[in-house]
């Protein structure tokens, strides 16, 4: 059998996780990053290249250690997933996000991978497969193999119930997609219209056993507040639609005229590039706060343009901080703004301090070009 | 948990299993070659298991199971050019040859496709020399397999013609359908002569 003494000679700081639990956990990793291989290849190959074995690793790891950056809800042990909670597994998601080339990168590590010879070449598909270092335990391990066997059973089922987690998180964006969509001004930008279009049926096509930090989309439209970095797969799509969407109900509260010409004051191919719509009008309602001029028609007199100039000239950041903090709230009351809509424009005005003390108004409250 | 404990851990693990793999391969392999009057001995595993590395490594591949060396062996085991004599170098060649073709070959072939392609070169354009092989590019070594039915009608459609091997005609019935519409046309059907 597996000598333990050499395999877990280091498990003696580890505090959550014994050492069965750390045989466990590794062979269950094994056997998912087998499977993984064989689901990627179709059955047809053992061999993968090294980036998309890293990727099938980062998933494998995220799932298992789903503390949730993937879902966007919490793991707790009424999920089921005791098993993972007590082994701790969440530092292995923590690892595989912060340094996601690492885990398989290191040509020491990726010759470990090589050499194993993990699983029956066989069983690949069957979900039964066994690591070899697995039925080496089973040959001569007695209970001690049994006991680990069941382990990562249990933690193979449990990888199955997240990944079925991550289909239903992924599905639950659909009604989000749905709103932002009815909800979204017809501003043609080619952006919007291909991540809108993009994003359709990508929870359909979301297979978290593969890649579960990546969902079958491309999103290129960029939003005003960018979504945590740090979240993935389902979670990072919830987050970007729910923002997408209090974008939206914030521009469907103007005038199309009216923000067409905002936008186009701000960027003449407004529709071809990769530019927020919503940054231009957010920025001109706040400028139409500032002159106290009705931030719902997005227009600003000359005179009180130049009257915002002169004090901008002269403003402290901490004056201007305040002041477009004051205007986002009567933009928000002015506009009847949600509070959710009111909060994310009240992040977007404090962006705007060091824009407005660099380069006036410029490109914020200029007029369009003819 | 410590991270950096579970990645050594798990490298040795890994490693520990490397000899529990290789006596698995040898056995596999021992079982399609006895039949030929050949033998791999357990220190030549070991030295196919460490080619095995590198040549992944080389071809920047991961690979899970017990490697090709078994697949390898039943597919050359009865080739005319695998002698006892020099075995092991050979197979390790082979190995190496299968890798960069994994690298190299388009995703759509299988392992058993490379494998086949890999074991009609070595017996026709190579005749059993590992140096010939390995200088063949994946397109040669692809070329001696037999084709699919999608790659007929794919070549077909590069040289204009139809998944029949005919040439189609020269205009599409959209088109046709279109000029009947157009100015000076009177209307009269195409009277069939330029059927295929």
């Amino acid at each position: 059998m597996v000598d333990k003494a050499i395999i877990l000679p280091a498990s003696a700081g580890h505090k959550a996780a014994s050492g069965e639990d750390d045989l466990a956990l590794q062979l269950a990793v094994y056997q998912l990053f087998e499977q993984a291989v064989a689901r990627y290849t179709g059955g047809e190959s053992k061999s993968v290249p090294t980036a998309v074995a890293q990727r099938l690793m980062e998933s494998i790891l995220l799932v298992l250690g789903d503390a949730g950056e993937l879902t966007g809800e919490d793991a707790s042990p009424e999920n089921g997933d005791d098993a993972l909670a007590d082994m701790g597994a969440g530092d292995m998601a923590e690892n595989a996000q912060r340094r996601p080339a690492s885990t398989l990168a290191g040509e020491a590590r990726l010759g470990s991978v090589r050499d194993a010879g993990v699983g029956g070449d066989d069983e690949a598909l069957t979900g039964e497969a066994k690591p070899d270092i697995m039925r080496d335990s089973g040959a001569e391990g007695g209970d001690e193999a049994l006991d680990s066997s069941a382990s990562v059973r249990s933690l193979i089922a449990a990888h199955s119930r997240r990944c079925a987690r991550l289909r239903q998180a992924a599905r639950a964006c659909q009604p989000l997609w749905q709103q932002v969509v009815r909800t979204m001004p017809p501003l043609e930008n080619v952006a919007l219209r291909d991540t809108l279009a993009s994003i359709e049926g990508a929870w359909d096509a979301y297979d978290p056993r593969l890649f579960a930090q990546e969902l079958p989309c491309s999103i290129d439209y960029p939003l005003a507040q960018p979504v945590d970095p740090l979240l993935a797969g389902p979670a990072f799509l919830r987050a970007y639609l729910q923002n997408l969407l209090v974008e939206a109900r914030f521009l469907a509260r103007f005038d199309v005229a009216a923000c067409t010409d905002v936008l186009r004051a701000s960027c003449p191919d407004w529709r071809g590039l990769l530019v927020s719509l919503y940054e231009p009008v957010a920025a001109r309602a706040l400028v139409c706060a500032l002159s106290d001029a009705d931030a719902k028609r997005l227009e600003v007199g000359e005179d009180d343009l130049r009257a915002l100039r002169l004090w901008l000239a002269t403003a402290t950041r901490g004056q201007i901080a305040v002041q477009l903090e004051e205007a986002s709230s009567q933009v928000a009351g002015a506009l009847s703004l949600s509070e959710d809509e009111a909060r994310y424009l009240q992040s977007f005005a404090q962006t705007l301090t060091p824009r407005l003390m660099a380069g006036g108004l410029y490109g914020v409250a200029s007029k369009p070009l003819p | 948990m410590d991270t950096a404990n579970l990645q050594a851990m798990t490298m040795m693990a890994m490693q520990r299993a490397s000899g529990v793999a290789s006596a698995r391969a040898l056995q596999r392999c021992n079982q399609v070659l006895q039949p030929q009057g050949l033998c791999l001995a357990t220190a030549d595993m070991a030295f196919l298991q460490q080619a095995r590395a590198e040549a992944l490594g080389d071809a920047g591949l991961v690979e899970v199971g017990l490697g090709i060396a078994p697949d390898l062996a039943a597919t050359f085991a009865s080739s005319p050019y695998l002698h006892q004599d020099g075995l092991v170098p050979t197979l390790a060649a082979l190995q190496e040859a299968f890798y960069e073709l994994r690298r190299t070959a388009p995703d759509a072939y299988g392992d058993d496709e490379l494998l086949a392609a890999l074991r009609l070169a070595f017996d026709a354009q190579a005749a059993g020399s590992v140096e010939v092989l390995a200088g063949m590019s994946a397109k040669d070594l692809l070329a001696g397999l037999p084709r699919t039915a999608d790659e007929v009608e794919a070549d077909a459609g590069s040289l204009g013609l139809d998944s029949e091997g005919d040439l189609p005609l020269p205009w599409s019935e959209d088109r046709w359908v279109d000029s009947f519409l157009a100015d000076g046309w009177d209307g009269e059907r195409w009277a069939g002569s330029h059927g295929r």
